[in-house]
């Protein structure tokens, strides 16, 4: 009886306990639900938060492009129909920059990288031409009649591509989102580019530009002047890296050929216990670039002693009339520019750029691509002004410290100059005065950096 | 009890894990790494030893070569100036001495950022690659800068949408390493062994059509550059 009693407790407190726990279980298991459900809608909530942000960047991106490209059209049928050549010079300088922000602002949106190359390209090419024309107006010279022709090509090109913009803003106004269009991929476009396509070069009549300003395409496919001498074979290459180098021919490895302006077969093999890449050209055999790497902290030479080890370096390439004319120490290593000095005058458009290891004296770098794309026989005409001329012309603040006679690549041209290298307070300064008419033709800035100095 | 302690586990065994994966997460994303690397500063160092030995040299406190090498010799003719001009000499060259010097901190008072930005790019997009296949890639950034089909800024470059795989994904946070700093310095003094190209890509994972139609230049590991 009593053992039945005690039974029957133990099955009532089993039975109340059980609830009790189920209960607990139960809420505490709502309460994760509930919780973790509030963090999911916070977290949903602010994911839509930054996809809105984003959108309203592209939009605004979008829009600042439209109205770029607007206001570059009607400045430029301005400039057009007017003959007061000092409100043109106004007029298509502002067109160039309503081109190069209307640029900007393209690239600022989520367009697959192949998609709209030939419209950035066109964009661009207006902005570069009306500078060019702005630049000719401002010294006095007037448009020609075939520059007014390719003006009005380019306007028409601009109303087309308008017009198309116009067509993408009636999209955007029933909603059309670009950020989530640019997240599907179509083949090699984005839908966002597919979208935009209507601004794309095919619908465009481009005029056939030629002018020697920048951004031309004649100016990046460059002709190469200095390389002289016959085709020769990979193995007859790589000999003569091996007598340049000092490592065995077994030792080097052929890696490739490069077919560029320059063709080159392409070697590796190994020095210092560091792997070297180098570039033989096929025509003539030269020694075109070199690099490698060592993680040196340790300096155990003097620059002094890194030039007269690349001099010797050059010499074994087969460059024997070049001087060094720049140098820098970044981290263990120093990098040295070489040209060559025809009467006195330093040519920098033909430079040689090499890195000296400080630590062991090894090259660790060379590059001769400006050497052998414009060393030639050059006939350099004669100074016109003197060289107290210019120096008259720095302001009081600087202090002289050489003058040189350089032949310097400005605006891809060669402009012979006057180089006056000068301190102003501790900043170091190099300006360049044209030979012939002493105008100012650039000047530069050493800053000090945390990884060695940069011209500016 | 067992049953419902089992119960109750589970649940908050969950809550905190999240919660960790959470706070991680967050830490992640807000501790912003701008530590600059060790190498560079060491490095850097170097360049302002010399500039200090050639500064004590010309003052009379100094007559061995100048090394770059912070040595004994330097060290105690550092102490020598320290003492003589009233400061601790410790041997420490630290923003005063070189004020006293005259080397003001000029050297470490800009950033170059677009190397840094560079040597990101080239951390993320080839760190796998060999030192010229780096200097490679950093070549093609900069050669987009030049051409007018592309934006006019490292910067611009580097964030276009679309452009590269590894700023699409993150990685562009990565920091890079000394490699990666070297391969852009060059590439930034002109080293191209690519020859103006301003495409790249991996033939074995490229998934586009269009970017095979382009003038193949050379091929440097796994990486096929075009123009």
């Amino acid at each position: 009886m009593e053992n039945k009693k005690t039974v029957q407790k133990n099955d009532k407190t089993k039975r109340r306990r059980a609830p009790v726990g189920w209960i607990v279980t139960c809420s505490i298991l709502g309460g994760t639900v509930l919780g973790l459900g509030t963090l999911l809608y916070f977290s949903n909530q602010n994911a839509n938060n930054h996809a809105m942000r984003l959108e309203n960047m592209y939009q605004k991106s979008y829009y600042d492009f439209a109205d770029n490209i607007n206001n570059a059209e009607v400045k430029l049928s301005k400039a057009l129909s007017t003959n007061d050549s000092n409100y043109a010079q106004k007029l298509l300088s502002e067109v160039s920059k309503n081109v190069s922000e209307a640029e900007d602002k393209l690239n600022n949106l989520p367009v697959s990288i192949n998609g709209l190359e030939e419209s950035l390209k066109f964009i661009n090419q207006v902005g570069g031409y009306t500078n060019t024309l702005s630049k000719k107006l401002s010294r006095g010279e007037t448009l020609s009649s075939s520059d007014k022709t390719t003006l009005r090509k380019l306007h028409s090109s601009i109303v087309e591509m308008k017009n198309s913009i116009g067509e993408m803003t009636n999209d955007m106004k029933d909603g059309y989102g670009i950020l989530s269009n640019s997240l599907s991929l179509k083949g090699d476009y984005n839908d966002f580019t597919i979208s935009l396509q209507t601004i794309k070069s095919n619908d465009v009549d481009y005029p056939t530009m030629i002018y020697d300003g920048p951004f031309a395409d004649s100016q990046i496919e460059k002709d190469i002047k200095g390389l002289t001498g016959e085709m020769i074979s990979m193995d007859e290459a790589k000999q003569k890296l091996s007598q340049i180098v000092k490592v065995a021919p077994e030792e080097i490895s052929f890696m490739n050929e490069t077919k560029s302006s320059f063709e080159t077969y392409d070697f590796m093999f190994e020095k210092n216990q560091a792997n070297c890449y180098a570039q033989m050209t096929k025509k003539g055999g030269k020694l075109i670039t070199m690099s490698s790497f060592a993680d040196n902290k340790n300096i155990s030479m003097s620059k002094e002693d890194a030039i007269s080890i690349a001099k010797e370096f050059i010499a074994e390439t087969g460059v024997n009339d070049v001087e060094c004319v720049w140098s820098d120490i970044i981290g263990g290593n120093a990098y040295l520019n070489f040209a060559p000095i025809e009467n006195s005058v330093i040519l920098y458009p033909d430079l040689i750029k090499i890195k000296v290891d400080l630590g062991g004296g090894a090259i660790l770098g060379y590059e001769a691509t400006s050497y052998y794309t414009n060393h030639t026989q050059r006939k350099l005409s004669e100074f016109k002004i003197s060289s107290q001329q210019v120096q008259d012309k720095l302001q009081k603040e600087f202090t002289l410290i050489s003058t040189k006679k350089a032949l310097a690549p400005i605006e891809y041209s060669e402009i012979l100059c006057y180089e006056l290298t000068c301190y102003k307070n501790s900043d170091l300064y190099y300006f360049y005065f044209n030979s012939e008419n002493g105008n100012l033709e650039n000047v530069l800035r050493v800053i000090k950096t945390n990884d060695g100095n940069k011209l500016m | 009890m067992k049953k419902w302690q089992l119960l109750l586990a589970i649940p908050l065994a969950f809550m905190l894990s999240f919660g960790t994966i959470l706070s991680l997460g967050m830490k992640k994303l807000s501790t912003p790494q701008l530590s600059s690397n060790q190498n560079v500063v060491t490095a850097q160092t170097a360049s302002q030893i010399q500039a200090v030995q050639q500064r004590l040299k010309e003052l009379g406190y100094y007559d061995g070569p100048i090394t770059g090498n912070y040595g004994p010799l330097t060290r105690a003719a550092v102490i020598k100036f320290q003492s003589d001009y009233g400061l601790n000499a410790e041997g420490y060259l630290g923003p005063q001495t070189l004020a006293m010097l005259g080397l003001s901190d000029n050297y470490s008072s800009q950033n170059n950022s677009d190397l840094y930005l560079l040597a990101k790019c080239v951390y993320a997009e080839a760190r796998g690659e060999s030192y010229v296949g780096q200097v490679a890639v950093a070549a093609v950034i900069l050669n987009r800068v030049e051409h007018p089909s592309f934006p006019n800024t490292i910067a611009g470059v580097v964030y276009q949408p679309w452009a590269f795989t590894a700023v699409y994904d993150g990685q562009i946070n990565l920091e890079p390493d000394q490699t990666a700093y070297s391969a852009a310095q060059d590439a930034l003094n002109g080293w191209d062994p690519t020859y103006g190209c301003i495409y790249y890509y991996n033939p074995e994972t490229a998934t586009s059509q269009w970017i095979f139609s382009r003038e193949v230049v050379t091929t440097i590991g796994k990486h096929v550059f075009a123009k």
